[in-house]
């Protein structure tokens, strides 16, 4: 009967998700079921009578380890979150839970784990997060979020970056992101703007000097490759630089050394380079304006940022977090905007990119007074300039429009889209018409879109 | 000949997984014999680790089970690892200079460890590209 017992107990055991394994007061195993097979990637022969740090390597087993609680606490603990690195090297997320292994006596003979595989969860998650942020970046556009898949090996490679993009991009926010994912997230992240410093001062901030190098240098000065030691070094507007300053950056590139002004020794660069340009550079190669192998230096991986004229459909994301981050710099609590104002922010232009729309919203911040952005505290020129380019190319010409009826349906149309992020198929489906119906009213309505 | 051979512990035995381990044991080995032990604490959750491993002049690292990631930044800094081993520190060092045969249940259970050679400084990791 006994023998009955334990087989049916383990054919429960067997039959169930979870991996369970039990161990007696030495640590060892004891027993151990098909789904611990399948998560630890161990057989169980390999397992019994190992110590259980052994097979489920755990980062709990060290030192929050919830078995050894449960064993000098008497106490069960449910569902902590941890990882273990199965038999394929692989870090599997998992949750356990603990408790005693009690017999029919009440006689303790050791613990009980119980652990799920987190995988899935933990891919949706990070599919679900990965989606929307990456440092102090948010958007939803297909184009972001294949580069924010691909940052995280960006970022452990340690290569030079070239990020290229308009002037507001986020240029600065991509460097900043791939630093902090990076191995030098500990050390410092300087940035520079090439383009706003002559040669001569360009080259005493970023190697330094010596005291002496030049009249008014009375003692040295590091500079920005000293200060960023360790860390990453951001070149703004590369693009910008003389050819003479190109040459030093491609030595220091080369050699990983430089040298600061006045200065007779070389002192070490250990530092990753991210440059920036909204400029194409391959262009300026082919017009002798920039370095050939200096190009082929910092463009080992290349990212290109999209204007957000490409990617309006983030403007009510972008929107959303700037309202969000100036309610606690401000101690306001606005809520949002208003449907006209995200009419008019989704007809913009924004030449100025993600700034602009930053600023923009900046403004509207300081005069509102309620708890959703009107039109009337949006800054003027704004107005103005949908106005001007109505039925130009940014598709605003309701804007203008007389027949009232029109009007509703271009609205109705405007709206549809905006809510599903300028997917046609999506609107059409939100509308209850076939998409084919959807193309044809936007000609014939005259709405004229962005290119997307 | 001089080296430093580096082992992630807990207390007296090898850390169970180095992303966890909290204390790094350096030994520094002259002509087979290890002549110096010094403990650091260490976060081998950050790959930084690495760093201190090339300043420290450690040249093997032995450690219980490590995900593919760190092991692949750990051998690409030329730095020999021999991982998924268990037990105590003392035994595996001597076992390690001592090029005796070692016994099976110095080798973690799963990841090859049929296959892997029985004297631990040949046990040495190899990248498998699709577990990076």
């Amino acid at each position: 009967m006994a023998k009955l017992n334990i087989d049916t107990t383990q054919i429960i055991l067997d039959s169930i998700s979870d991996g369970v394994f039990t161990i007696d007061y030495h640590w060892k195993i004891t027993s151990f079921n098909r789904a611990a097979e399948k998560i630890t990637g161990i057989s169980r022969e390999e397992a019994i009578g190992r110590h259980c740090w052994d097979v489920f390597r755990s980062n709990m087993c060290e030192r929050l380890c919830a078995l050894k609680r449960t064993m000098e606490e008497g106490k069960s603990f449910i569902s902590t979150s941890a990882y273990i690195i199965n038999a394929d090297r692989k870090r599997v997320p998992i949750t356990a839970s603990t408790s005693l292994l009690i017999d029919d006596n009440g006689e303790v003979l050791g613990g009980v784990e119980v652990f799920r595989d987190n995988s899935l969860e933990e891919a949706l998650r990070k599919e679900l997060s990965a989606r929307f942020e990456m440092g102090d970046m948010v958007s939803q556009s297909d184009e972001m979020k294949k580069i924010f898949s691909i940052l995280p090996q960006v970022s452990e490679s340690d290569a030079t970056v070239l990020i290229e993009g308009e002037t507001g991009t986020g240029k600065e926010l991509l460097a900043r992101a791939i630093h902090e994912l990076s191995l030098r997230r500990d050390k410092p992240f300087v940035a520079i703007n090439c383009g706003a410093l002559p040669d001569t001062l360009l080259e005493s901030e970023l190697f330094g000097y010596k005291a002496g190098a030049f009249t008014h240098a009375v003692k040295d000065k590091p500079g920005h490759f000293s200060l960023a030691n360790g860390g990453t070094i951001f070149l703004d507007e590369i693009g910008d630089t003389s050819p003479a300053f190109q040459v030093r950056l491609l030595r220091v590139l080369q050699e990983h050394e430089f040298q600061p002004l006045g200065g007779i020794r070389k002192e070490k660069a250990d530092v990753r380079i991210i440059a920036a340009t909204n400029k194409s550079l391959e262009q300026m190669v082919s017009q002798n304006e920039f370095r050939q192998d200096l190009y082929y230096r910092i463009n080992v991986i290349s990212v290109n940022l999209p204007p957000l004229r490409e990617r309006l459909e983030d403007v009510p994301l972008l929107v959303d977090t700037f309202i969000s981050r100036l309610n606690k710099l401000k101690g306001k609590s606005i809520k949002g905007v208003d449907s006209e104002v995200l009419r008019l922010l989704m007809s913009h232009a924004y030449p100025g990119n993600i700034r602009e729309l930053e600023n923009i919203i900046e403004h509207a911040f300081v005069l509102c007074n309620r708890e959703l952005i009107e039109p009337s505290h949006l800054p003027v020129a704004l107005g103005k300039q949908i106005s001007g380019t109505a039925g130009s190319e940014n598709g605003s010409s309701f804007l203008a429009d007389s027949d009232p009826v029109k009007a509703a349906r271009i609205k109705q149309i405007m709206d549809a889209l905006k809510r599903n992020g300028f997917n046609r198929q999506k609107a059409a489906r939100d509308l209850g018409i076939h998409k084919s119906t959807l193309f044809r009213q936007i000609k014939t309505l005259g709405i004229t879109l962005d290119s997307k | 000949m001089m080296m430093k051979i580096a082992l992630t512990i807990w207390g007296n035995r090898v850390s169970p997984v180095f992303e966890s381990a909290q204390a790094l044991m350096v030994f520094r080995v002259i002509d087979g014999k290890a002549v110096q032990k010094e403990v650091f604490p260490c976060d081998c959750a950050r790959l930084r680790l690495v760093d201190t491993l090339k300043e420290l002049g450690v040249q093997v690292l032995i450690c219980g089970a490590i995900s593919s990631l760190s092991a692949s930044v750990i051998t690409s800094s030329n730095i020999t690892l021999i991982p998924f081993v268990t037990g105590n520190v003392s035994r595996l060092l001597e076992l390690y200079l001592s090029d005796t045969p070692a016994p099976p249940d110095v080798f973690m259970p799963g990841c090859g460890r049929s296959q892997r050679p029985k004297i631990l400084k040949h046990a040495v990791y190899t990248a498998r590209p699709a577990g990076v």
